[in-house]
């Protein structure tokens, strides 16, 4: 028990440092990065790669950056999108749109997508905060304008309407396969990019919450009325987390139509994607920096695994994420990272009463 | 009959807010009609009457909970109602709530900090100020926990530290002593006069009489929507209409 208490007590020390942060980002990511290359270790004739593929390592990191993003507006400021479709779809599209359509660079399109993509979030925010909608109704208008874009796009021959885009070949916008083209003929360095994105999104979502920025979004989130009492102007913060968590959302949906060959309005714009969007940031604990990546990485493998395994069983992914949105609800709304201090604290419980009875 | 009303002569320092026949209308109940105040730069002033009387509308009017339907609220001569509730926090007027409003998940200094905010950006500065009020309401070894886990006679000295963080002009603290103990209370009235020792003039409402006379400057009292009397605390409570509006219309046996 004294060694579990000193390597507790070394382990406080440096988390009281500055650079703490830091250190923990740089290796939490040098795993990921590591990560194509431990599932394919071969342990006793068995290898992680067998179940868990490079593609669903990719997927996870896609769901990863995109609860991270959707962190950023619905964690931090705690409006709670259940919408964000709606960027990702723009993402996705706009990218399309222009790449195809345009012959425009994916890397410049997606920034346009982003752009786009904001000020859509902010039409959404300027219309519900100004009528002072929250909590489920909010959620509900934020469904609403994403299901009304997947109506609209369906509808749109200029977008292709129900059959959507298919990714052109990079010598159709006169590159080659590469990170320019930003396509590439095998998965690790798709994989990378999106490790890219997500160490990016996370970089900005940890400065955002060690500044002025990030105290008055979880002061909103907290109590708006003692907030404004203070001087926070709670409609322009809501407004600004809006807009970046939807920049950002949209950036993956770009991602997301370069990796995979087709986009379709029942894909990218999709009411169920609502749900995948969020769910890692949820499961893992909204609002704080690492929940969205170990949520996903908790929810999208399994969901995945048990999808491409049981494929006679139609939707059985789906029932996975309702049985973790479920449980989680009910049990740890603060996530999976606060069972460590849950753990702790009872451990502390447990030791205490024994320290009572033995005297 | 102390009526004198709100401009007494012998009043010191510079008015700072001024309250003009504001009255606010909730479809179909006149909660307040035409209330005059003032308060000076430095003072303390109590703000007391029965329940109902329209004390917190009052106080949401003045802070811009909502805005007054009629009259005018301003502070060193600059017309703050209407305005919303951040702006006129950052015109200088902080508020504290009947029932505590503390950031739960957030830390007892976060707290003190989205206040401290007000006046700067960086954060190390914001911690500093917030800190330094942690300490002057008696918290500061507290500054590490989650605010919701807080007792009540503590969440109200957070309320406090929140509130002058924002280094107000003037405070507005909504029965700040209400729920606490003699001895928590005592320390209270000891803060609010060294705020004012600092400067910063205090509209306080409060249901202990004993307290409100022993520490206000003077007391404005409202009932039923309306300014009844406005005096030094041993004035008032020999005021005919207050001694009726507090026991009502019974006649007393003396």
């Amino acid at each position: 028990m004294s060694t579990l208490d000193s390597v507790r007590e070394s382990y406080q020390t440096f988390d009281d440092q500055r650079f703490a942060p830091l250190v923990k980002g740089v290796v939490l990511f040098t795993l990921l990065a590591a990560l194509p290359f431990i599932i394919e270790i071969d342990v006793a004739g068995m290898e992680l790669a067998a179940t868990l593929s490079l593609k669903v390592l990719i997927l996870t990191v896609i769901y990863a950056y995109t609860a991270q993003s959707w962190n950023i507006m619905s964690g931090y400021t705690g409006q709670f999108s259940f919408g964000h479709a709606a960027f990702f779809g723009i993402g996705a599209y706009a990218t399309q749109k222009l790449l195809v359509d345009f012959a425009i660079n994916p890397w410049l399109g997606m920034l346009v997508a982003g752009i786009i993509a904001a000020l859509y979030g902010l039409l959404i925010g300027a219309l519900s905060f100004r009528f002072n909608l929250k909590g489920h109704y909010f959620a509900l208008a934020t469904l609403a304008f994403a299901e009304l874009l997947r109506f609209v796009v369906t509808n749109m021959s200029e977008l292709r309407g129900a059959n959507g885009y298919f990714k052109p070949f990079p010598r159709d916008y006169g590159a080659e396969y590469g990170l320019v083209a930003f396509q590439f003929q095998n998965d690790l360095p798709y994989y990378y990019v999106i490790l890219g994105f997500l160490l990016v999104v996370t970089v900005i979502s940890w400065a955002i919450k060690n500044s002025w920025v990030g105290l008055y979004f979880f002061a909103i989130r907290e109590d708006e009325r003692a907030a404004a009492s203070v001087g926070v102007p709670s409609f322009r913060y809501k407004l600004i987390g809006v807009a970046v968590s939807a920049f950002f959302t949209a950036l993956g949906g770009a991602y997301w139509s370069m990796y995979f060959n087709t986009i379709r309005p029942d894909t990218v714009f999709a009411l169920f994607k609502n749900v995948e969007l969020l769910l890692p940031a949820v499961v893992g604990g909204p609002g704080t920096l690492i929940g969205p990546i170990v949520g996903s990485f908790i929810v999208t493998p399994v969901s995945e695994v048990a999808r491409t395994t049981f494929t006679n069983i139609n939707g059985l992914d789906r029932i996975i994420y309702g049985a973790f949105l479920v449980a989680i609800v009910i049990y740890s709304p603060r996530g999976v990272v606060s069972w460590p201090s849950r753990a702790r604290a009872l451990w502390n419980r447990v030791r205490g009463d024994t320290e009572v009875s033995e005297r | 009959m102390t009526n004198m009303d709100h401009q007494s002569p012998e009043r010191d320092g510079e008015t700072l807010l001024t309250v003009e026949g504001v009255g606010k209308r909730f479809s179909g109940l006149q909660a307040l009609q035409d209330v005059d105040m003032t308060v000076n730069s430095g003072e303390i002033i109590g703000l007391i009457g029965p329940n109902g009387a329209g004390k917190t509308t009052l106080f949401n009017c003045i802070s811009g909970a909502f805005p007054p339907t009629s009259g005018t609220v301003t502070l060193e001569g600059n017309v703050i109602s209407g305005l919303p509730a951040h702006k006129v926090a950052r015109a200088g007027l902080a508020r504290t709530f009947q029932i505590t409003r503390p950031l739960e998940e957030l830390t007892v200094v976060e707290n003190a900090m989205v206040g401290a905010h007000i006046h700067t950006r960086r954060r190390q500065e914001a911690r500093e100020i917030a800190l330094e009020n942690l300490e002057f309401v008696g918290l500061s070894d507290r500054a590490e926990e989650e605010a919701g886990e807080l007792t009540v006679g503590a969440q109200k000295r957070l309320e406090l530290a929140r509130a002058i963080s924002t280094r107000p002009k003037i405070l507005l603290l909504d029965e700040i002593m209400a729920g606490l103990t003699p001895q928590e209370s005592n320390q209270m009235l000891g803060l609010f006069r060294q705020l004012r020792e600092r400067g910063t003039s205090l509209l306080i409402i409060e249901h202990d009489m004993k307290a409100i006379m022993n520490i206000s400057d003077y007391v404005k009292v409202l009932d039923q929507g309306q300014g009844i009397a406005f005096g030094k605390p041993n004035e008032v409570v020999e005021d005919d209409r207050v001694i009726e509006a507090y026991i009502g219309g019974f006649d007393v046996d003396a």
